[in-house]
This record gives C-alpha cells, sequence and structure tokens, in this order.
C-alpha cells in the first residue's frame, strides 16, 4: 500500500505514514472510526493544532485508501469483542502464576530475558509479606531456594541458560533432599553468553537429561502467555506434591512479548494451589523423613515441628534420613525417589496440546513456544484442503509416553520443530518410535520461526 | 517440666570422624551452648556443606541439612529467612567456606543476617584426605604441595573483619567451655555471627596441630574492648601468638528488620489482593 506516498501527498511529510496505515487498518477490519480520531486529537494535543490536524487528515486517508481497495478479500471480523482482556508478557504471567500459587520466596540472579520476573518479585512479594533477595550468583539463589524449601516457604528462582548451568549441582541436592522447588529457565541464544537478547530452545537436554548422578526432576513447558500462567501454577502444584525439582522452559519470545489473553479462571485453578504432605500425630511418634511408600512421596516436616526433626541431605541416606553408603539402600532410596515420576504419569494430566484432523498421516510435533507458529501453520494448511495434526508436549519430563506413541503410530510422516540443532529430536528418540518418514524442521535460534518456514516443511513431506 | 541437658541433643548416629578429631570438641560446645540456652530442639536448624566438619548436623537432635560443597550459608540464609523464629546455626570447613564457598561469606556479612557461622578450621582438606586448604599455612607439606605451598594463607579474622561482620569470635576445640561461651554469644548476637574454631585434624595434619596451637593461644584480656574496630585489627594481625575469644562486635540492623520496613514501604499503596494485582494487566475495549 502506498502509505509514504500518501502521506506526503496530504500532510507533506513522511511522518504520518503510520497514521495512515492506521487508518486502512481501521476501515479494512471495519472498526468504528470516533474511537480513533478521538485518541489521535488527544495523543497529538499538545505538539499543537496544524499537528492534530496533519495527522487527522492522514488518517482519513488511510480510510479512503482502504475504499478503493474494497473489492480485495478482507480479513473475517465478527465486531469487536468488548470482553475484558489481559495485556501481559510471559515473564509477567509466570510472575502472577506464581504469586497465585503461593510463592513467598523468591532469590535470584539478573540475566536476560529472565530479569524481569525477578524485578516483578522485587516489587510484588514484599506486599504479601514475601521474601525476595538478590543473591550474590546463581549457586546462592538456588541453595537459598533450596534452604527456604526446606524452611516450609514455597520457593523459586528464574533464570537463563548460564545461570541454570550454575544451578545444575545444587538442582540435584534438591533432588536428593527431596525439596519442593521451582526453577524457571527463559531460554536465549548460547552456548556461553550467546545471544542474550533472542530466543533460542537450546536448554532442553540440559533440562530434562541434565546433572550428575539419577536425577529425577519434572520438566514444564508453556506454549502462550495464557498457558505460561497455567505451567507455573501446575509447576508449583507438582513440586509441592512430589517433593523435587520442577523445571520451567520458557524462552525470550515467549518471555518478553506482550500478548491480549482473555481473563484467566483462576478460581479453576485454585484445586492446585496445595501444600506438601505433613506427617499425622502417629507419623511423627517415630518419624521416617524419607519413608519408602507406594508413591514415593513422603510426608515432610519443617524446623518448628515438634518431633519431626531429621537432617536433609545431598549425601544418600536411609528412611530416617541417616548417612549410608549401603549399596541396597542405595538402590532402594534411588527407586523411591524415582517413584514419584511414575506417580505423575499415572495420576497426573498429561498436558498435551492437540490440534487439527484425527485421521491425517502427517503430524507435525514441537514443544514450547513455537507452537505458535505450528498452530497457524496447520491452520493456513488445513483450510487449503491438507489433513494435518500437530501435538505439543507441555510436560517433557515424565514425558506422556502412551498417548504421544499412540499419535505417532496414526502417521505416515511427522515433522519434527525446534529452535536447537536437534535436541528435541534426540529427546523424542529416546523415548518414542517415530514414523518411518520424519522431516526435521531446525534452526539454531535467535530469530523465531516462520509460518512459511513450517508451511514448506510439511508441504515436502505431504507431497512426498 | 524438667530443661534440656546436652544429652537431649545427642542424634544417636555414631560420628565417622577418626578418634581424637578436632570436630567432636566443637560438637561436644553446642550441645552444651544448646542445653545453656534451653533451646527446643525442633527450634534449631544446622546447616552445613560438605567436609568431615559438616558432617556435623547428622550427629544433632535438632532440624539439620548436609548440603553441598561451599553451600552451607546460602542454605542457612533461605532457611532464616523463610523461618525467622528458627535458631540457625552453619557450619563450614575451611575448604568449604573459604575456597569454594568463599564468595557467599561477604554477602552473608552485608545481609546481617541473624545466624551464627562456625567454620571448622583445621587448615586441610580432610573429607578427601589432606590436600592444602586456603587456610594451610605456607611451611605445611600436603598431598598437593609435596614441595611446599605457593599461596599466602587467608586469615579468616582479617576477611571477617573486612566484610563487616557485626559479631567475630575465635575459639578452639581442646578450650570447650571458652568455645561453648562464644557460642552462645554469637546465638544472642542480633545479626551475623562468626566463629573460627581451630579445630585439628589428627589425621591428616597430625596430633601435634594441637600442641602447636595450645602453644599459640592465648585467651583475650579481661579488659579487652571488643567494640574496637582498631584494637580487633590488631589483634587479627598478630603474629606468633594466636588470641581466643570474641574480637570484635559492633551493632546493625539485622535482615529481618531491614526487610519489615521493605514490607512497609512495598505495602504504603494499599490493596494487595491478588485480584488488584491481576486487574493491573486489565485492558477495557
Ligand atoms: C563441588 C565439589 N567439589 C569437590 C568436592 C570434594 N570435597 C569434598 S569435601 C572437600 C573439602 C573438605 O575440606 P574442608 O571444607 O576444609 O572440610 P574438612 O573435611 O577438612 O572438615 C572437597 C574438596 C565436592 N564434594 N563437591
Ligand atoms: S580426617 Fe581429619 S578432619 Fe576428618 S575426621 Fe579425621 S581427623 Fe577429623
Amino acid at each position: 500500500m502506498p502509505f509514504l506516498q500518501t502521506a506526503k501527498r496530504v500532510a507533506g511529510s513522511a511522518l504520518t505514514k503510520n497514521i495512515v496505515a492506521l487508518g486502512f487498518l481501521a476501515t479494512w477490519f471495519g472498526l468504528p472510526p470516533g474511537g480513533f480520531r478521538k485518541e489521535i486529537a488527544e495523543r497529538f494535543a499538545g505538539k499543537g493544532e496544524s499537528v492534530v490536524a496533519a495527522n487527522l487528515k492522514s488518517f482519513e486517508a488511510g480510510m479512503a485508501l482502504a475504499e478503493t481497495h474494497a473489492s480485495r478479500a478482507r480479513p473475517q471480523w465478527n465486531g469487536v469483542d468488548n470482553a475484558p482482556k489481559l495485556i501481559l508478557t510471559g515473564n509477567e504471567a509466570i510472575s502472577l502464576g506464581a504469586l497465585f500459587a503461593g510463592v513467598r520466596f523468591f532469590a535470584g540472579y539478573p540475566i536476560t530475558p529472565a530479569s524481569e520476573i525477578m524485578e516483578w518479585m522485587a516489587r510484588e512479594l514484599p506486599k504479601v509479606d514475601g521474601v525476595f533477595v538478590q543473591a550474590e550468583d546463581e549457586i546462592a539463589a538456588l541453595t537459598m531456594v533450596i534452604g527456604a524449601s526446606f524452611g516450609g516457604a514455597k520457593a523459586m528462582t528464574a533464570t537463563s541458560g548460564p545461570g541454570l548451568s550454575l544451578m545444575t549441582e545444587a538442582m540435584g541436592l534438591a533432588t536428593m533432599a527431596e525439596l519442593p522447588i521451582v526453577i524457571v529457565d527463559v531460554q536465549r541464544g548460547g552456548p556461553s553468553t550467546g545471544i542474550p537478547t533472542k530466543t533460542s530452545q537450546a536448554d532442553l537436554l540440559h533440562t530434562v537429561f541434565g546433572g550428575h548422578g539419577n536425577l529425577p526432576r519434572i520438566v514444564l513447558a508453556p506454549v502462550d502467555v495464557t498457558d505460561a500462567i497455567h505451567i507455573i501454577v501446575h509447576a508449583f502444584y507438582l513440586a509441592e506434591k512430589y517433593q523435587l525439582p520442577v523445571l520451567v522452559l520458557s524462552d525470550q519470545f515467549l518471555g518478553q512479548r506482550l500478548e491480549v489473553i482473555r481473563p484467566v479462571d483462576f478460581q479453576a485453578l485454585g484445586d492446585q494451589v496445595i501444600d506438601r504432605l505433613r506427617p499425622s500425630e502417629e507419623e511423627l511418634v517415630a518419624y521416617r523423613r524419607f519413608k519408602i511408600t507406594e508413591t514415593g512421596i513422603s510426608p515432610i516436616t519443617m524446623p518448628g515441628m515438634k518431633g519431626g526433626m531429621y537432617t536433609a541431605a545431598g549425601i544418600e541416606h536411609d528412611e530416617m534420613g541417616r548417612p549410608t553408603s549401603d549399596a541396597d539402600i542405595h538402590e532402594k532410596m534411588t527407586r523411591k525417589r524415582w517413584k514419584k515420576l511414575q506417580t505423575v504419569e499415572r495420576q497426573e494430566d498429561d498436558l498435551l496440546w492437540h490440534d487439527g484432523d484425527a485421521d491425517a498421516r502427517v503430524g507435525i510435533v514441537t514443544w514450547g513456544s513455537t507452537k505458535g507458529v505450528v498452530e497457524e501453520a496447520v491452520s493456513r494448511l488445513r483450510r487449503q484442503g491438507f489433513k494435518l495434526a500437530a501435538l505439543v508436549p507441555r510436560r517433557l519430563v515424565p514425558l506422556p509416553v502412551a498417548p504421544m506413541q499412540a499419535f505417532l503410530d496414526r502417521l505416515q510422516a511427522v515433522v519434527i520443530v525446534e529452535l536447537s540443532t536437534g535436541q528435541f529430536h534426540t529427546f523424542l528418540n529416546s523415548q518414542l518410535r517415530l514414523p518411518d518418514t520424519v522431516r526435521l524442521c531446525q534452526r539454531a535460534g535467535a530469530a523465531p520461526f516462520t509460518v512459511g518456514e513450517i508451511i514448506d516443511a510439511i508441504k515436502e513431506v505431504h507431497t512426498a | 517440666m524438667r530443661g534440656y541437658t546436652a544429652k537431649d541433643y545427642r542424634s544417636g548416629v555414631k560420628p565417622v570422624w577418626c578418634p581424637g578429631c578436632g570436630d567432636y570438641g566443637i560438637l561436644n560446645a553446642l550441645y552444651q551452648a544448646f542445653a545453656q540456652l534451653q533451646l527446643p530442639p525442633e527450634e534449631v536448624a544446622i546447616i552445613s556443606g560438605i567436609g568431615c566438619s559438616s558432617r556435623l548436623p547428622g550427629y544433632v537432635k535438632t532440624y539439620g541439612f548436609n548440603s553441598i560443597h561451599g553451600r552451607a550459608l546460602p542454605v542457612a540464609q533461605g532457611v532464616k529467612l523463610a523461618r525467622p523464629e528458627t535458631t540457625v546455626v552453619a557450619v563450614a570447613g575451611d575448604g568449604d567456606g573459604l575456597a569454594i564457598g568463599a564468595g557467599h561469606f561477604p554477602h552473608a556479612a552485608r545481609r546481617n543476617i541473624d545466624l551464627t557461622y562456625i567454620m571448622l578450621d583445621n587448615g586441610i582438606y580432610g573429607m578427601t584426605k589432606g590436600q592444602a586448604s586456603p587456610t594451610t599455612g605456607s611451611d605445611q607439606r600436603t598431598k598437593t604441595t609435596p614441595y611446599g605451598i605457593v599461596e599466602d594463607p587467608i586469615n579468616p579474622i582479617k576477611l571477617a573483619l573486612g566484610y563487616g561482620v557485626t559479631f567475630i569470635a575465635r575459639g578452639f576445640s581442646a578450650q570447650v567451655k571458652q568455645a561453648v561461651d562464644l557460642i552462645i554469644q554469637a546465638i544472642r548476637h542480633p545479626g551475623f555471627a562468626f566463629i573460627q574454631m581451630l579445630s585439628p585434624c589428627v589425621t591428616f595434619v597430625g596430633r601435634e596441630q594441637f600442641d602447636i596451637i595450645r602453644s599459640l593461644a592465648v585467651d583475650l584480656p579481661p579488659d579487652y574492648d571488643p567494640t574496637s574496630l582498631e584494637r580487633a585489627w590488631e589483634i587479627s594481625n598478630e603474629t606468633g601468638r594466636i588470641s581466643l575469644g570474641v574480637i570484635y562486635r559492633t551493632e546493625s540492623l539485622p535482615f529481618d528488620q531491614r526487610l519489615r520496613r521493605i514490607g512497609e514501604l512495598a505495602k504504603r499503596g494499599g490493596n494487595h489482593h491478588f485480584d488488584a494485582t491481576v486487574r493491573q494487566y486489565m485492558v477495557a475495549s
């Protein structure tokens, strides 16, 4: 559209080209122009009458431009949606969700693109008598969080790749001491310092497999801003219930983008705001902190609880918490800790996001914020007559293997989409049988995928 | 109701320490200090890192946390901030606290968190069987310094003074009575209290470590003024003598009280219901 020329023609300068475009879009989408005119007048009032007039003229010219192209196909528009909306970023969504889930302790160390979560907590936690600490490094941040959890608080930290690397030893401590903690990783380009301000999905294998020893943990990945709220609430739910580290994998593209979303039904999420299992009076008589149970979950005490004294430890221990190097006990306790993940698989929502045709022979699998472009690509291609199905796991560990395998078994070809050099593909291969035809759609990151890239990849296998 | 005696704090777990290890003396001092303070065991948490010294929490019937190498201080701070009512004691070795975990020391100090930090200083890595530590003396041979040591030792008291620690003391595991008294004062101190406890490693330094310390140790004189920063620096610079006692103390607002101020400032805006927080993100159309 000749926005620039139009602006020069009616207002004598290129400056108002965006207002021409605004007028064009308002008409194109069938929006009532009154509100825009009023807004323009107010916005430019301080700059003098002539500026207001130039901008109003440009707006009208934009509208006229749309009319002259009225014959072109216009986007379908069902009128103005007057329902209230929330406008927020992924980082704000995570913070808000965490507050709702009951976080009362946050320790962190500044890092792009996760710092906004930390700054949010610095502002909001003191209002609810929570504690915020800017730690001296990420090791301190996570070990403080672990200490706070031992002290009974719902505690979290947020970081990005370099910080996550530093936290990895302490993550194992939370697994071993069986303490609920939540770590948010807002991924950025890596390795090393990488590209701090750009997105990536290349921390996947670190979060899923990283750390020394046999280290059960849970990994969740929200797909958009609304989901970030749901996922962080669920993260605290799982952490509290299963007493282990829960990692939430976001990324720069999700964390720092503003989205307009429908209000979240927090009341419906209330069921997931729970506290860890505490021992009964009888259980406190000869308290076994790490009691072996059916589910792997043992009742936990905290300082202040009479009769509940025990020593938490990163060192292997028996049910009472006493240190040991006995092979049998190590085997039993290791199995006990892993049993919690089996219980998650059995009892918890599998958090799968589905889209498309149930009888499709071509499928797309992706994770995290890349869901957005995949959803759009699938929707466009289906409108063109393609049969397609998409699957996005929002819980990566433990991966809901059974329903995912059932999905894959129906396919002839699968497109695996990820902003990394193949970590997601490697991970899926380690957990599932993939169809014969696998088309990898991978980039190192920095720029998010475009819908076109996904469509091209799908078309390759769809015609093959 | 009868009061607590030192016995009530024994966990019944037999220490793995070598016979004669200095750490026994500190453990006994802790039992006695807790008993004298009549601390309910469930209101105490002892937090350590990794090392021989860091096995200590398991031997005390209170809450305990034997965490990872170097991280006693941040874990302890997390516990204290989550449960301010709890008496928190952090325990570390000299490697734990002055090598791998040294970066946490100044920050615990500047927060002035109300906890007691006891460093069991044996001048060696005991747990890993005899390598040099940051406090190993310059004339000492160890497994990693077979030809003598390259680095100069760290002086923990100087560090603590430089970092602005508000309570600094030095004790010796062979002088249990004094150690009990130092621990009691440290626990009572409102803020971050540091005690360097000389605690010989009879296995990897040798029994003579006791004799050497004994021959150099002197108690600070009764008229010593621990509120004088100048005197404290003098003591920290001593050579040919090891002064024991409270070396420095001063007053500064502890962290929880600083946080309370922050809380009051944050709440000035009024309504802090979750709904109000959500409404910040509402847009009307
Ligand atoms: C990250 C890490 N690095 C190294 C070790 C091995 N390690 C265990 S204890 C220790 C040093 C112990 O010395 P010190 O802290 O002085 O305590 P001591 O055993 O003498 O009481 C080392 C290096 C470890 N556990 N973790
Ligand atoms: S090795 Fe040294 S520090 Fe460790 S228990 Fe034996 S004597 Fe004590």
